[in-house]
């Protein structure tokens, strides 16, 4: 080791503090963005292991139309058309009620046909224990793997209760299947039964779901495609997991951006610290130079220091984002979950991308925040033993400079938003100069502030308010940086807390509008926005004909699955009186009913913006009969589904697709009647083994709420951890300075302040240092509520929202900034009050 | 009246004890101006120091007017030394982020003075620098930073002044002007003052001359340097 690093090495090691810090600081931003990226890889990764288990060897699969296909269908195939390299299939949600709400799949598929498919199952003779006999034909007879047994705390031979499709089934386990290392994840969730076994626990009589293939070619391909019936399509194998990527890409994409900026925040920090070190060791980088170092390894030097800082707390980082993404992954899971689709997932799967991700990002963004002061380290002269006070004056003088530049870039920043895109990676990229631009516009900011301050602390607090005030712009090359990285955290807390209120409250409203019925009536539903369940046209009737009901509407969803993407068709049994319930962006709303009724489509806005559809476009869908073209008659709010709904009049609904059941009902009840009657009369009617959920709209509206708040949990806890990187940056930085400031302190003590007096000078700076971030992120923080409501949001999901300004998170994060900084300015006010003044002063 | 008997200070660096003071003991009547010479680490520092309560000798006791100094908690030293005392040191050390009319404030706003100004006003005349009083401490040559920090040790009228090297920083001539001022706002108000330093030419200030060696102190006539 030569001599410059070891000298650089012991100034690491004799300034624990800072250099802690900022390795904190780096180790939690890559933590955070890490552990996002382990959690979103992991939850679809699950899903993709579940897709692949149940699509086997599969290459593609004939779906057929909106309620499946005919068992005639596939036997016409089989036997008429000779195809053997093709399996049925049916495939639902088993949720087990005792276990924690587990849900697994069942996936129902005939013995004879399978062998080429599943590979798993085609060795049944060694690898299905139990008799082979029931499995086929036992009544409610599954399979499950060795670990689902193990988990569920079952063995062959036990009788399980369950819900499938809202209905209570009894199911008995009558084998199991020994996991080979291959498939361990893959059977992990299966519960397997015979194909007609299925048809009977999902009602689905006479039905399948799809029809498994393997197309060995193309040519193969296009002859398969030639003898399938009208109305039904061949689908490439991994499209499924494909669509769901694309619901979850700009969900992810979202959570991404918002670990970014804890990263961020953590590349102040190091800034900070690499600029305070350099200038801490002018007259020792002079004395260097003086006695023939050159300017370039000075530079190495300092780069040699920050990476060491960044390779450690990228390391860290790991380390934390290992743990920390078991628990976000709870989170994340959850919200899919609730929004999108049915994934239940148990472990964490790490893959390399996200490793080198970061690793490039920790170690960059500690490269790229050390470049400045390592310049200013090379450009020290030799002999140089500038006092501070000259080198801060300089800074001074680049304040105009700097501000000019920072506006310069937000207006560029402004720029990027405004490229018309849909692209939201550009989106967020917009941001970054406009964060850059505050930071830049925080040293002019900070000088106006204190002129303001400043003589009202000097009224308040005397001389040392004054000195407190003043030391502020003096040293203005350091505070100005801890500044900026807690206001931009404030900043960030205001515009997610913003855009947050603003969207609820849209919600809300939303909500109240839509939903005005009195009662709401639903089979259970595995995924909170959507009812995959259905209930009978039999219970709609029931329903109707009761006497308490003025009205009623009812609706039917669908998944439409053309081209590879799948749609939500809602058909509609909506009442006049819902239709005030309804707001349009676009068409003229008697029209559009008129139209509606007639048979024209009404879409919901984020449906319009995805497929760029406007009143008068013409959207063709596949009916069972085929495709068939539908004039958009309106576009109409609406929040409930990101990916968007086409909603078309039941009557003509009825006319292109076959399809039985409601999804849900509401009612209106009588006047006079009274409404907990009714509801318990409905709860009192014969459903035929159906379970059904009977919701008040109160309850409707709080549980729809509880939902929005649990999806933004996550985007809350990320930004609190920002807030938690700029703490210590605050904290390092207040450190660092007054470290730096001990003679002074040392010469105040000297001249008889008392160490309770210095305490409260420190305490006041930190005051004033938290004020001005406060201060300066509220207008931050608006504006980047402003971006995330009128162009994140609107890019990501299509939706128009409301924005406002919420006073009470205005103070909340005064609030937070003054408390973080009070926070971190208490150790280093009690470490000066009762540091020595001889050894204060002694210190030269 | 400064007694101090006894005094004994050392420090322990890893596992080697260094004494500083040994035994020392000194007596400084009011108005009385004592210069201390010694090399460098004697302990010159030190001994200031622990006069002005900044550090605790480890053996002995320190005596302004009466009042035990070494038996006092640190906030009482405090006061005393807000009052009492007042600091010249051989850097300056004025307050850089105070200008020079807000580094005079500080000793009368701690000492609870009120209306100040023309006491800032006059000091500043007497060391020469009334047109500096807005000016901050980096823009003043070290002569001018000095006749600041004087001024800032004299104005709440302190009635005892320490200096540690106040002209160890200065050129010759400058470090003349500083002797002349002392002598006339030190010498001639009668406060007492105990100056440390290594130039002879402020030995016609002294009453009496001290040299600092082995932790202890030794008087010297001043004659013995005047020929
Ligand atoms: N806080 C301290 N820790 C260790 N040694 C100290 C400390 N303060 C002073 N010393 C030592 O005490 C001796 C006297 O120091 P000082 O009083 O500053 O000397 P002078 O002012 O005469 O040059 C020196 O050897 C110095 O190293
Ligand atoms: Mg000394």
């Amino acid at each position: 080791m030569n001599s410059l690093t070891r000298s650089s090495l012991r100034y690491l090691i004799k300034h624990p503090w800072q250099f802690g810090l900022s390795i904190l600081g780096i180790a939690m931003g890559v933590a955070i963005v890490v552990s996002i990226d382990i959690a979103n890889h992991s939850s679809g990764k699950a899903f993709n292991l579940s897709m692949n288990a149940v699509a086997g060897k599969s290459t593609h699969q004939i779906i057929g139309t909106s309620e499946g296909i005919p068992d005639s269908i596939y036997f016409n195939l089989r036997v008429r058309d000779g195809l053997k390299n093709i399996a049925p299939v049916i495939e639902s949600y088993v949720s087990i009620p005792d276990s924690g709400k587990k849900i697994f799949k069942l996936l129902g598929v005939d013995l004879f046909a399978e062998r080429p498919f599943r590979d798993y199952l085609s060795n049944t003779g060694t690898s299905i224990d139990g008799e082979l006999k029931d499995f086929l034909t036992g009544p409610n007879s599954v399979v499950l793997s060795n670990g689902s047994l193990a988990e569920l705390k079952m063995k062959v031979g036990d009788s399980l209760k369950v819900f499938i499709g809202g209905k209570e089934r009894t199911l008995y386990i009558s084998g199991k299947i020994t996991e080979d290392e291959r498939n361990t994840s893959t059977l992990e969730n299966l519960f397997i039964c015979d194909i007609a076994t299925a048809q009977e626990l999902t009602g689905k009589i006479n039905r399948i779901d799809y029809i498994d293939v393997i197309a060995g070619s193309a040519d193969e391909e296009k002859r398969l495609r030639s003898i399938l019936p009208d109305g039904y399509d061949l689908q490439k194998s991994g499209s499924r997991s494909q669509t769901a990527e694309q619901m979850l890409e700009a969900f992810n994409i979202n959570l991404q951006s918002l670990s970014l900026l804890a990263l961020i925040v953590g590349l102040f920090l190091i800034y900070n610290t690499m600029t305070f070190s350099v200038v801490r060791r002018k007259v020792l980088i002079g004395t260097l130079r003086s006695i023939g170092v050159t300017s370039n390894e000075i530079t190495t030097m300092v780069i040699r220091e920050a990476l060491i800082i960044g390779i450690i707390g990228t390391a860290a980082g790991f380390l934390a984002a290992y743990f920390i993404s078991k628990y976000l992954l709870i989170f994340i899971s959850q919200t899919i979950n609730d929004l999108y689709y049915v994934v239940s997932v148990r472990e964490i799967y790490i893959s390399p991308m996200i490793i080198a991700k970061g690793i490039a990002l920790g170690i960059f963004a500690t490269l790229l925040s050390a470049i400045k002061p390592a310049r200013e380290a090379s450009s020290v002269h030799p002999r140089s033993a500038m006092i501070r006070s000259e080198q801060e004056s300089s800074l001074l003088k680049k304040v105009p400079a700097m501000s000019i530049t920072g506006l310069a870039t937000i207006i560029a920043g402004i720029l990027i938003l405004l490229i018309p895109t849909k692209n939201i990676w550009l989106s967020y990229f917009g941001i970054l100069p406009i964060i850059i631009g505050f930071a830049l516009l925080t040293p002019v900011i900070i000088i106006l502030v204190e002129k303001i301050l400043s003589p009202l602390f000097k009224y308040l607090f005397g001389i040392t308010g004054k000195i407190a005030s003043r030391s502020i712009v003096q040293n203005i090359s350091r505070t100005y940086v801890a500044i900026a990285a807690l206001s931009l955290a404030v900043a960030a807390t205001v515009g997610v807390g913003t855009m947050i209120s603003s969207f609820r409250s849209t919600v809300i409203d939303w909500l109240e509008s839509r939903l005005n019925a009195d009662i709401f009536i639903s089979a259970p539903s595995l995924v909170s926005r959507r009812n995959d369940a259905v209930l009978s046209e039999d219970l709609l009737e029931k329903v109707r004909a009761l006497d308490e009901v003025a009205d009623i509407n009812f609706y039917r969803e669908i998944e439409i699955n053309q081209d590879e993407k799948t749609y939500h068709l809602i058909s509609s049994g909506i009442s006049q009186r819902n239709h005030s319930g309804f707001q349009f962006k676009e068409g003229e709303p008697a029209d559009a009913w008129k139209r509606f009724e007639e048979g024209e489509l009404l879409i919901s806005e984020p449906f319009a913006y995805r497929h760029d559809l406007e009143v008068g476009s013409m959207l063709a869908l596949k009916t069972d009969n085929g495709m068939r073209e539908f004039r958009v008659a309106g576009v109409y709010y609406d929040y409930a589904s990101d990916q968007g709904l086409v909603t078309m009049y039941h009557t003509h609904f009825k006319k292109h697709w076959n399809v039985k059941g409601v999804s849900g009902i509401s009612a209106y009840v009588k006047e006079g009647f009274d409404l907990n009657t009714l509801k318990e009369k409905i709860q009192m009617l014969d459903t035929d083994g159906q379970q059904i959920v009977v919701r008040s709209f109160k309850f409707l509206r709080d549980t729809s709420i509880e939902i929005f708040d649990r999806t933004f949990l996550v985007a809350k806890v990320l930004q609190l951890l920002s807030v938690i990187v700029a703490f210590i940056g605050i904290l390092s930085s207040l450190m660092s300075l007054q470290l730096e400031r001990k003679r002074e302190l040392g010469i105040l003590r000297a001249n008889g302040l008392l160490p309770s007096q210095l305490f409260g000078m420190v305490g006041i700076q930190t005051v004033m240092m938290g004020l001005t971030a406060g201060l300066l992120a509220l207008p931050l923080g608006n504006v980047l509520a402003a971006i995330l409501v009128y162009i994140i949001n609107k890019r990501s999901f299509g939706w128009t929202m409301q924005f406002d300004l919420i006073p009470s998170i205005m103070i909340e994060a005064i609030l937070l900034s003054l408390f973080a900084a009070i926070l971190a300015g208490l150790y280093p006010a009690y470490k000066m009050s009762i540091t020595s003044p001889a050894n204060a002063l002694r210190e030269e | 009246m400064i007694e101090l008997s006894k005094i004994g200070k050392h420090y322990t660096e890893g596992n080697t004890k260094q004494n500083v003071l040994k035994d020392l003991d000194l007596t400084i009547s009011d108005g009385e101006i004592i210069i201390l010479f010694g090399k460098s680490g004697s302990g010159k520092s030190t001994l200031l120091n622990i006069i002005s309560g900044i550090d605790l000798p480890d053996e002995g006791s320190v005596t302004i007017d009466g009042a035990k100094v070494t038996g006092l908690s640190e906030k009482e030293r405090t006061l005393i030394r807000r009052n009492k005392i007042g600091f010249i040191f051989q850097f300056f050390n004025l307050i850089p982020t105070l200008t020079v009319t807000e580094n005079l404030q500080l000793p009368l706003e701690l000492n609870g003075i009120k209306d100040g100004d023309d006491k800032i006003t006059a000091i500043l005349n007497e060391v020469g620098l009334p047109d500096k009083a807005n000016s901050f401490p980096e823009k003043l040559s070290g002569g001018e930073q000095q006749r600041i920090a004087i001024a800032r040790a004299l104005i709440h009228n302190p009635a005892i002044i320490l200096a540690d090297e106040p002209t160890g920083n200065l050129d010759y001539e400058t470090g003349l002007q500083i002797v002349d001022l002392l002598d006339r706002v030190v010498k001639q108000k009668g406060k007492t003052m105990i100056m440390v330093t290594h130039s002879k030419d402020v030995i016609g200030l002294a009453d009496k001359i001290y040299s600092m060696k082995d932790g202890k102190l030794t008087e010297t006539l001043k004659e013995a340097y005047l020929e």
